[in-house]
């Protein structure tokens, strides 16, 4: 094997390695592409997923049909919900398979411990970036009823 | 027209429909402003469309990436919320102003417009081929401020309109209604005094007949009297007592068809300078002559003089002062002062008072509330004053006697 043939192998591993990264290279809320999965918090970690701007708050979700999923919800300041490994969740998003097994969801409104949090509206617009928000959480839906769709 | 129920429904039913109507057309007018200006703005996108669709197939001549150049450096225009480029049903790039926010339909054509929370978006999409005959489709969505600021305007002139309309139609109404109501009194009133004139005239008629049954033979009676009284033993107490009665009687009879006379005819006024510390002087006899003397006590500025006739003034007091006396009151208190231009009486007395609903019919001809008046006395009053070219009224409640203030 020359060089150039191993150079070549390389830059298609490299490729593919980006491919099944954890985030799409152009990802984007498709409201075409929505759906609603349940299931529980695996795990909880903060990503610069559009550049520097800020920190989001990536989940993954162990659906009950045993699927993995990869969830991004919204920047790390705007979410104001204790949320722990092992709880159980509702998630109602945009829907992007970035390899045959990585199922990358973006959040637009969740579901947890009976209170609904909207993050996006109907076209993805994020709630955190409207006029005259600053520092709160999406609209809220509970049993406390705060908010409205 | 009266105030009725119906009256009032159709003032509520036309306010309700002028201010539906306006609603209406105020409302029509903002949707014109904001159908017309996304119209501007789908007209003006159309030609960005053209203008588009030939500069990228003339960049997609020398690459893609040319092209995606293109697109970024439209992309840092303000107003420009996402650009995203297509070839083949793929999206091959991508920018938004907002984190994942791509609103596109990749099977939308030319221009559309949608609502969002930035204001109302314009999506503009350009189709081409390059040279190997691949599809790409570029779209450009962008937000125009002065389309919300529009919007915006239209929307309050749209709700400060219809509030000022309201506000005038209610302002009209109420004026309407309370137009309406004054007319209605003065219809009411005009419906008394025509009420009160045909009285008048039956009693002119009455009197009139009075005088000319009665008087004639009431007088050959006292004649009579006269004539019979000397012949009286004025040692039988009976028979004097019995002649006082007779005489007091006709006395009495002769009075009343005075009034009666004096009630429907015209009043002649005589004005002069009177002085009132002499006028209340003159005055006492008339009190001593009364049946019931309550405490009168009258208070003026010393030297105090008007102008009026000396004759029709001392009727009014002393009507006033005697109808004081037969309610049942003890002291009456006649203060005179002077207020602008006018000469005010005020005579309050600690009577019973006159009830609310009585109060207004006291000058009113026949009308008494008294076990044993006649119901001329105040109503003569009232028509002296007016000859003087004066004004009486009356202040009273129940149980806390009575005023009344006589303007000259």
């Amino acid at each position: 094997m020359n060089y150039k043939k191993m150079f070549f192998i390389y830059l298609q591993v490299l490729a593919a390695i980006s491919l099944l990264a954890q985030t799409p290279a152009f990802h984007y809320f498709d409201h075409n592409k929505l759906t609603d999965i349940q299931g529980e918090v695996q795990s909880i970690g903060y990503e610069e997923v559009y550049g520097k701007k800020s920190e989001f708050l990536m989940l993954s979700i162990q659906s009950d049909d045993q699927r993995l999923f990869q969830v991004e919800v919204c920047p790390q300041w705007f979410f104001a919900t204790d949320i722990a490994v092992g709880m159980k969740i509702r998630i109602h998003g945009s829907l992007l398979q970035t390899s045959a097994n990585k199922l990358y969801l973006i959040a637009q409104e969740i579901s947890i411990k009976g209170e609904r949090i909207t993050l996006r509206d109907s076209k993805g617009f994020p709630m955190w970036s409207q006029k005259g928000r600053s520092g709160g959480q999406g609209k809220r839906r509970g049993p406390g009823g705060r908010g409205k769709r | 027209m009266k105030i009725t129920f119906k009256y009032i429904a159709i003032l509520f039913g036309i306010s309700f429909l002028s201010i539906a109507i306006f609603y209406f057309m105020n409302l029509n007018n903002r949707r014109a402003v904001e159908t017309q200006t996304l119209a501007l703005a789908v007209s003006e996108g159309k030609t960005i469309e053209k203008v588009m669709g030939k500069a990228a197939v003339y960049l997609l001549e020398k690459g893609e990436s040319d092209l995606i150049r293109f697109m970024n450096e439209i992309f840092d225009n303000d107003q420009v919320i996402y650009i995203a480029l297509g070839r083949s049903g793929r999206l091959i790039h991508a920018a938004t102003k907002f984190e994942g926010y791509l609103p596109i339909e990749t099977d939308s054509q030319s221009v559309r417009t949608f609502t969002s929370p930035l204001g109302e978006i314009i999506e503009v999409t350009a189709s081409m081929r390059d040279r190997f005959g691949n599809a790409y489709k570029v779209h450009i969505g962008y937000f125009i401020a002065a389309i919300g600021e529009i919007h915006n305007a239209a929307k309050k002139n749209f709700l400060l309109l219809t509030l000022m309309q309201a506000a005038i139609v209610l302002l009209l109404i109420a004026f309407l209604f309370r137009f309406n109501r004054q007319m209605s009194r003065k219809e009411l009133e005009v419906q008394r005094e025509k009420e009160k004139r045909e009285k008048l005239q039956e009693i002119s008629l009455i009197t009139a007949g009075i005088n000319h049954e009665i008087r004639n033979p009431l007088n050959s009676l006292y004649l009579s009297y006269q004539m019979l009284e000397p012949l009286l033993d004025h040692a039988n107490q009976e028979a004097v007592f019995h002649s006082n009665s007779i005489k007091r009687e006709i006395k009495r009879i002769q009075q009343i068809i005075e009034r009666f006379s004096t009630l429907s005819q015209a009043i002649s006024v005589r004005r002069e300078e009177i002085d009132l510390q002499q006028f209340f002087k003159d005055m006492q006899p008339v009190w001593a002559g009364m049946a019931r003397r309550p405490e009168i006590i009258n208070r003026h500025e010393p030297e105090m003089k008007i102008t009026s006739d000396r004759s029709l003034l001392t009727q009014i007091i002393a009507n006033v002062v005697n109808n004081a006396a037969e309610a049942g009151a003890s002291r009456i208190d006649i203060v005179v002062a002077a207020q602008k231009d006018k000469t005010v009486f005020s005579i309050k007395d600690n009577g019973p008072g006159i009830s609310k609903e009585h109060v207004k019919y006291v000058f009113d001809p026949f009308v008494t509330f008294k076990a044993k008046g006649s119901g001329i006395g105040l109503a003569l009053t009232k028509k002296m004053v007016l000859q003087l070219g004066g004004r009486i009224e009356v202040e009273s409640a129940e149980g806390r006697g009575a005023e009344f203030r006589i303007f000259l």
